[in-house]
């Protein structure tokens, strides 16, 4: 290890919160002390990653308050150090750690809050793409529907949650002055780029679970053993309410 | 269009410009305001096919546009992130900007990322490791870059040059311009105790391509200040002297006004990059 690198380390050790000993006498005194300026950094970490998550997940924010919200970050940060440059996809892990933290308590559904959020950021990202008429489907053989494998729209997230994730959500927005039932029971949403702007449909949780299983590709004779039997029963009626949520964009028939 | 918006072609001209910044970005593509050019920060762009690239490229046929990144870690002992760098191409190419601009620092150490902007100690090894960068950088792009001095709370005691001077070398041994921080030079001598205006006067007239101005906080630890560079507020007087002085030396030159947290009203920006306007007509008076 050269002399560059052995200083990045024990900066990064130090910058993070760890033991700044080994940083110590390389850093100029003068009038403040090195272990001041430390901390400069150290706030700047945790600020820097606050943000981000403040960025990506605004509602979590709200609901917690400010001071918990920086002990999340924080609490984050010492969990998942970044590993980009680019921080547009850093609160990937933030869901799971709201889970390990509130599962069984009176904020069970953050996690699910923040998942829904970190949809909302990644569909801006995808391009948009074009809804499938389902009657297309007209021209399909019979014998061949279950070899039909349909493309979902890149920016299409489902996101599904046994609270009221997506009025929840809305009650968080500016302007907003209902109030939630959070006994109200299970809410799934269909979140997916159309033109400049997210759009959130819910969904039932068959096409919830029917969106879900077609997520990786597979046609539906492909899929057909994922699926409870509670979701086969009502397959087609599944099938057309993921369409109407915008959630297919179309379809391929392999050849037999 | 709004009349005093030159549009999108061209090079940075030599006037005051704005950053531009996520809640404001509506505002540029429906209300045109008058902004001399504007700056965005690279990696807010590099989903190619999300929204905000497509709007920053309408956005661009309207005014003249830099990219500065804030991600690359140039001074970094890691590898160069290929895969940043390739976003980064992709963007450059589709956007054409009149400026791409990168800070002299590093962020990440054995694949772990701070996302700050940390400081090199002033050494022969970290300058030839750094140079060295540069000139990937720029092959890469296929154009020259502007590198910028970075606001720095400590200092190493294994420096064996001042920050100017391995600013300066690590610009002249790689072919990068030089993107000068004002606001920066400002923080970095009441932090660590130079004379501003000896930072200025060191620096070459011929490599400044542009200049930044921006707002810091001083923060009290204890019986001690530091300023620490927050871009939440506006210039201070005293980094408006130093600009002063940077004019005097260098002409007019592309300067940004950059305000990243706590943003204003965008004509806040543009009542800064008036006054920064004025501070250049004032020089072009003495030299007509």
């Amino acid at each position: 290890m050269n002399a560059l690198h052995r200083l990045q380390r024990d900066c990064e050790h130090a910058f993070r919160g760890a033991d700044a000993a080994p940083l110590l006498p390389d850093l100029v005194g003068k009038a403040i002390p090195p272990a001041t300026r430390i901390e400069v950094y150290r706030n700047n970490a945790r600020e820097i990653c606050r943000k981000a998550l403040a960025n990506s997940c605004p509602v979590v924010e709200q609901l917690v308050g400010d001071a918990c919200f920086r002990s999340l970050a924080r609490e984050y940060l010492d969990a998942h150090p970044s590993t980009s440059g680019d921080l547009q996809h850093f609160g990937r892990e933030f869901p799971a750690i709201l889970d390990a933290l509130y599962s069984g308590s009176e904020y069970d559904y953050l996690g699910d809050i923040a998942r829904l959020e970190l949809a909302i950021e990644d569909a801006l990202l995808e391009p948009e793409a074009g809804t499938l008429d389902l009657d297309a489907l007209a021209d399909v053989p019979p014998d061949r529907l279950g070899d039909v494998i349909f493309t979902q729209a890149p920016s299409l997230r489902l996101v599904g949650s046994r609270y009221p994730l997506l009025s929840i959500w809305r009650a968080h927005q500016p302007g907003a002055e209902e109030s939630v039932d959070l006994s109200s029971g299970a809410e799934y949403v269909a979140v997916r780029r159309v033109g400049d702007e997210v759009e959130m449909r819910l969904i039932d949780r068959a096409a919830f679970i029917l969106g879900r299983a077609l997520n990786g590709g597979g046609s539906l004779n492909q899929v057909w053993d994922e699926l409870p039997d509670d979701v086969r029963e009502v397959l087609p009626g599944a099938l057309t309410a993921l369409s109407l949520a915008g959630g297919l964009s179309h379809f391929s028939l392999p050849e037999s | 269009m709004t009349q005093g918006v030159p549009g999108g072609a061209g090079p940075i001209p030599a006037i005051a410009g704005i950053g531009l910044r996520g809640p404001h970005q509506a505002h540029f593509l429906h209300d045109r305001p008058a902004a001399g050019w504007l700056e965005a920060h690279s990696e807010n762009y590099f989903a190619a096919d999300g929204i905000a690239a497509a709007a920053l490229e309408r956005i661009r046929a309207d005014y003249p546009l830099s990219l500065h990144g804030v991600g690359l870690s140039l001074g970094s002992v890691d590898p160069l992130d290929a895969g940043h760098l390739d976003k980064l191409a992709r963007l450059v190419e589709r956007i054409e900007p009149g400026l791409v601009s990168e800070h002299l620092s590093w962020g990440s150490v054995d694949g772990r990322h701070l996302n700050d902007l940390l400081p090199l100690p002033y050494t022969g090894e970290a300058l030839a490791h750094v140079a060295l960068r540069m000139e990937q950088v720029q092959d890469r792009l296929g154009r020259q870059i502007l590198i910028e001095n970075v606001s720095s709370y400590l200092e190493f005691k294994g420096s064996t040059m001042t920050e100017w001077e391995f600013l300066v070398e690590a610009a002249s041994r790689s072919g990068a311009g030089i993107l000068l921080d004002v606001n920066n030079i400002y923080v970095n001598s009441k932090n660590h105790g130079f004379e501003p205006d000896d930072y200025i006067e060191a620096i070459p007239t011929t490599v400044v391509g542009e200049i930044h101005l921006a707002g810091h906080t001083v923060q009290r630890f204890d019986e001690h200040e530091i300023l620490v560079d927050t871009h939440n507020a506006l210039v201070c007087e005293e980094v408006w002297n130093l600009y002063d002085a940077a004019i005097a030396r260098f002409g007019r030159t592309p300067t940004l006004i950059e305000w990243d947290s706590e943003l204003p009203p965008v004509d806040t920006l543009l009542a800064e990059a008036a006054r920064a306007e004025q501070v250049m007509a004032k020089y072009d008076e003495r030299a007509a």
